[in-house]
């Protein structure tokens, strides 16, 4: 098991060949730090007093190229550590994942995401970095601490004595202060992840905390643990420099010693300058390996500090195998016999008392009773999510203790609570629990996924099918993608508007060149198409010279001012008192967040002529009339005469762009495919001019019909399925994600099913239609053992199990149990009265 | 110069709908201010022959008033549908359902194509929110119509029908 590896393991399994060409590197490396050393002597004491520039030159070239060639051996161990370092944290990142997945669901009850996550993304760092310089940067230093050392004792033995002296004195105090140290630094670890599982705490039940206003008691909580860790990080800061200030003043003391016996040695002619000089800096330059043993030695304590408190928290054993070994995964008949199971968790409270019951395959059982009478306990212990520590449950004569996780996953279909959905499209959320049972290796397994026509089928059964559809319609698609299905959809959009035109008159306007839009804005009418520059989108075109220099050619530019200023007064008239609701904003073309600029306009322009309003305000008024819909702004009507002018505009600005800028929109032809809009868009190929539902469903059945008659439904659904759901699911709604989660189930078809209030989020027609399926396609087929809250759906189920205080009270089919007047008919009836 | 003057401004709809409230005795009695805003906020509804504006059993939040068209009032009885009455143009119902979430009892079904001015009980809301004054002439004009709607009761039933008897006294609430 990973957590039992010690640290120096990941330096054991990185690449031997990496590691000892990191050995050869070092070893020349050492040289050439050494050599300049002695040319320095040489420089000194021939060159510079013999007065040889010949000798200068050469020695200085040494000097360089030993120089650079330490630097870029340097810079390439660096490189060399980095990657063995990173490789190892890639291994034990994905080791430890690995492991933390199956770990029991106990474990994780007690443990928060929080804490697992600022593990494995934070704290595992510095063992990383620990493995990469684990043998390179020891060897390194020691060797050139060594080589200096060996010089500095062939330049001269006392003086190497003296200056050295003050180093066993650090190699004594550092480790001690080291200890205090990692003592604080395992602290801090243990704080800072307290802060991340508070943060995610607080994070999860952001609405509880909005909802009850308890911003303070939060802010309370997460400020004690803050204050603690200012308190052990600067305890944790004072011990780890401590060492640093530690070790640079002993480093500063040899220069003193040296100076004052070096300097007595030379007057008195027993040592000669450039040796004096050559040691000096070889002196110096011991602080560097040195000070890079004591910053790895903390890297080392660190490291192992973090290491081991990672390690030593997820030390927990797997309850289960992942899979079989030595044998294939079993196919089981779908029996399930509970005898004497116990539940019990720590602190010796039993969660299950003696339970027993047994299931015929394809039987169908209810459990049902008072919240915390163990039912969920129940379904998890049957499904190998919690491991019962009494009894036995065997499936088709198989202890589930000793089944493998692979076993369980083949022949049962959990659906919890609170299923979760996973960041991805709807398609490989439903395929989840199929594509977790194929073989890595075997890519022919992939065949027996279920195909297009099996999933939708599923699609349909658990209701979800429309939703689909809609998700599909919603698509934008990918310039040129299916010409073939562009096509198709023009044919629907002709369809439509032959078809449906007339009947839906009313909630629709269609696009049509000749006539003016009254649910799109000025702008929109006056470019008549989809931008597909940037700088034509309809927001822009405000702030566009070549827009703003055609509204002029086309004398649009005054009577839109014009309707700007009626637009603004009229609006300020109405809401010019009233808070920034969004209510009140929605029919208005002034957005909430320019309502004061506006304001002041209106206030400025009051009485003032229109040629005399100033530049500035005039835009801001040509801003507000190209944003009027007539359909939506109802303050102010359209003058007939602005609507014409406008209509000849839109022809002018067509006839003027294709000459300019031919690519900057799309303009709407009905035998062309606008790729910049959704499919449901290129249908409708007009708006919609009211949100009133009943329209809507209309439009929505119309377009249906249509899809079915081109044979596209399948397709678009297909494309509905390549909707991303989002993080968690969060863009479908609780309903969408429980039925996604049922279907999800179904499509594995296994011979066993549990269902957790499968349907808790569902309106009562949905949960029918799924209880009915489950009567109707899987009584039978496949044991189902299902977690109910609602009573009202439990008389198709074969037998109910009422359970209370952890044992199942009673036990039959349903009538039989309604005719005994025992617990269950309390529960579906109410407390006996009198008793 | 240029042709956008006042007077040649066609009305816009919001003019249009302010003009409408103006007539309807249930906002009749507010402030000009809060009759714009309420005149702002209204929606313009179609019914095809056949729509239905609101079903038994709806919590329908709308009030309508018939600019144009004729729907049927219906309340259905074991096996039976009777019709109640009809609305046409000028009309105003659902008044009572921009001021508390309730669920309908009858049935209001276009039969010929219909216009409605429609005002939403959360908009409505927002203005009472904004005018709370205007609750007080409300207030006396559905005193008014319970007064009124009860004298007819009795001046009708009171002495023919019997049973009816101990259903009256709404006007004593």
């Amino acid at each position: 098991m990973i957590t039992k590896l010690p640290l120096s393991y990941w330096v054991k399994t990185s690449s031997m060949k990496l590691q000892f060409l990191l050995l050869v590197l070092i070893i020349i490396t050492v040289g050439a730090r050494v050599l300049p050393l002695e040319m320095q002597k040489k420089i000194v004491n021939q060159a510079i007093r013999l007065q040889k520039i010949d000798l200068l030159l050469l020695y200085c070239s040494f000097y360089i190229v030993a120089v650079i060639t330490a630097s870029g051996l340097k810079y390439v161990i660096t490189i060399l550590q980095t990657h063995i370092g990173q490789e190892a944290l890639n291994r034990i990142r994905k080791g430890l994942y690995e492991h933390i997945l199956t770990l029991p669901l106990s474990f994780f009850h007690k443990s928060s995401p929080g804490m697992v996550v600022s593990s494995l993304v934070t704290e595992v760092a510095t063992a990383g970095e620990f493995v990469g310089q684990a043998i390179s940067t020891p060897v390194t230093n020691l060797l050139t601490l060594l080589a200096f050392g060996a010089y500095m004792f062939y330049l001269n033995p006392l003086l190497a004595v003296l200056s050295l002296a003050t180093y066993p004195i650090v190699i004594f105090l550092v480790p001690k202060l080291q200890a205090r140290s990692n003592k604080a630094n395992k602290t801090r670890v243990d704080i800072t992840r307290r802060m991340s599982s508070k943060v995610d705490e607080a994070i999860s039940g952001i609405h509880e905390i909005h909802g009850n206003n308890s911003h303070g008691i939060e802010n309370r909580k997460y400020g004690r643990i803050v204050d603690e860790l200012f308190k052990i990080r600067i305890v944790w800061i004072l011990y780890k420099n401590g060492v640093k200030v530690l070790n640079n003043f002993f480093q500063n003391l040899g220069p003193f010693i040296l100076f004052l016996v070096g300097g007595y040695l030379a007057i008195q002619g027993r040592f000669d300058l450039g040796a004096l000089v050559a040691f000096l800096s070889a002196y110096e330059k011991l602080y560097d390996p040195w000070k890079e043993l004591m910053d790895f030695y903390q890297v080392y304590q660190d490291a192992n500090v973090s290491y081991g408190r990672i390690m030593e928290y997820f030390d927990v054993e797997p309850e289960h195998l992942l899979a079989p070994v030595g044998r294939e995964v079993y196919s089981l008949n779908g029996s399930i016999d509970a005898k004497d199971v116990s539940f019990t968790i720590a602190g010796g409270i039993q969660l299950l008392k003696q339970i027993n019951m047994n299931l015929k395959p394809g039987e169908h059982l209810a459990l049902v009773g008072f919240s915390g009478s163990g039912k969920s306990t129940l379904a998890h212990c049957i499904g190998q999510l919690h491991k019962y520590t009494g009894g036995s449950i065997q499936l088709d004569g198989k202890e589930v203790s000793e089944l493998t996780k692979k076993d369980i996953a083949k022949n049962m279909g959990i659906v919890s609570q609170k299923p979760f959905i996973f960041d991805g499209t709807i398609k490989e959320n439903l395929l989840y629990s199929c594509e977790a049972l194929i073989d890595e290796d075997k890519p022919e397994e992939r065949e027996k996924l279920p195909d297009l026509d099996e999933t939708i089928r599923v699609l349909q059964q658990v209701g979800i099918f429309v939703d689909v559809l809609r998700f599909g319609l919603n698509t934008v698609l990918e310039l040129d993608r299916d010409e073939e299905l562009t096509q198709k959809l023009i044919r629907v959009r002709e369809s439509f508007q032959k078809e449906f035109g007339r009947e839906l008159a009313d909630y629709f306007e269609f696009f049509d060149e000749r006539k003016y839009l009254y649910y799109s804005s000025v702008a929109a009418n006056l470019i008549f198409g989809s931008p597909s520059q940037k700088d034509f989108s309809t927001d822009r075109l405000p702030e566009n010279p070549y827009f703003l220099d055609f509204l002029d050619e086309a004398q649009l530019k005054m009577p839109l001012i014009h309707l700007g200023r009626d637009l603004a007064t009229m609006t300020i008239d109405v809401l010019g008192n009233l808070p920034p609701d969004e209510v009140f904003f929605r029919q208005s073309p002034i957005s909430i967040d320019e309502f004061e600029d506006y304001k002041a306009l209106v206030g400025r322009i009051e009485d003032v002529r229109i040629h005399e309003i100033d530049e500035g305000d005039r835009h801001m008024l040509l801003r507000l009339a190209l944003r009027f819909v007539p359909g939506v702004h109802k303050l102010t009507a359209l003058p007939p005469v602005l609507e014409n002018l406008i209509l000849d505009g839109r022809f002018l600005f067509k006839e003027k762009i294709a000459r300019d800028n031919p690519t900057a929109i799309t303009f709407y032809r009905i035998t062309d495919y606008i790729y910049s809009q959704t499919i449901l868009d290129n249908i409708l190929f007009g708006k919609p001019t009211t949100d009133h539902p009943k329209a809507q469903e209309r439009i929505n059945q119309s377009i249906i019909q249509l899809l079915v008659e081109e044979d596209l439904l399948e397709r678009i659904v297909e494309i509905g399925m390549e909707f991303n759901v989002g993080t968690k699911g969060d863009r479908l709604s609780g309903g969408q994600r429980q039925k996604l989660a049922i279907a999800r189930v179904f499509l594995k078809n296994p011979p066993m099913l549990i269902m957790d209030e499968a349907t808790s989020a569902l309106d009562n027609a949905s949960q029918q239609r799924i209880q009915n399926l489950l009567e109707t396609r899987w009584k039978g087929k496949s044991t189902l053992i299902a977690v109910v809250h609602r009573l009202d759906i439990i008389k198709g189920f074969d037998k109910v199990a009422v359970m209370k205080a952890g044992k199942i009270m009673e036990m039959g089919p349903y009538d039989e149990l309604i005719s005994r007047k025992g617990l269950l008919y309390e529960l579906v009836h109410g407390p006996k009265s009198g008793t | 110069m240029n042709s956008y003057t006042d007077q040649n401004q066609a009305p816009s709809e919001y003019q249009g709908n302010l003009e409408i409230l103006m007539q309807i005795p249930f906002f009749s009695g507010m402030p000009i201010d809060a009759m714009k805003l309420i005149a702002f906020l209204c929606t313009r509804e179609t019914f095809r022959p056949g729509d239905y504006l609101f079903q038994e059993g709806d919590v329908d939040p709308h009030a309508y008033f018939f600019i144009k068209g004729k729907a049927v009032l219906t309340l259905s009885t074991p096996g039976d549908e009777m019709v109640i009455r009809e609305y046409s143009e000028n009309d105003f119902l659902g008044g009572l359902s921009i001021l508390w979430i309730s669920k309908r009892f009858f049935s209001l079904k276009a039969i010929t194509d219909t216009r409605c001015l429609v005002l939403e009980r959360d908009r409505f809301q927002k203005i009472l929110d904004q005018f709370p004054q205007i609750a007080r002439p409300i207030l006396e004009e559905i005193c008014a119509f319970i007064h009124d709607w009860e004298s007819r009761l009795i001046g009708s039933h009171a002495e023919t029908c019997p049973p009816c008897r101990s259903s009256l006294g709404l006007s004593l609430f």
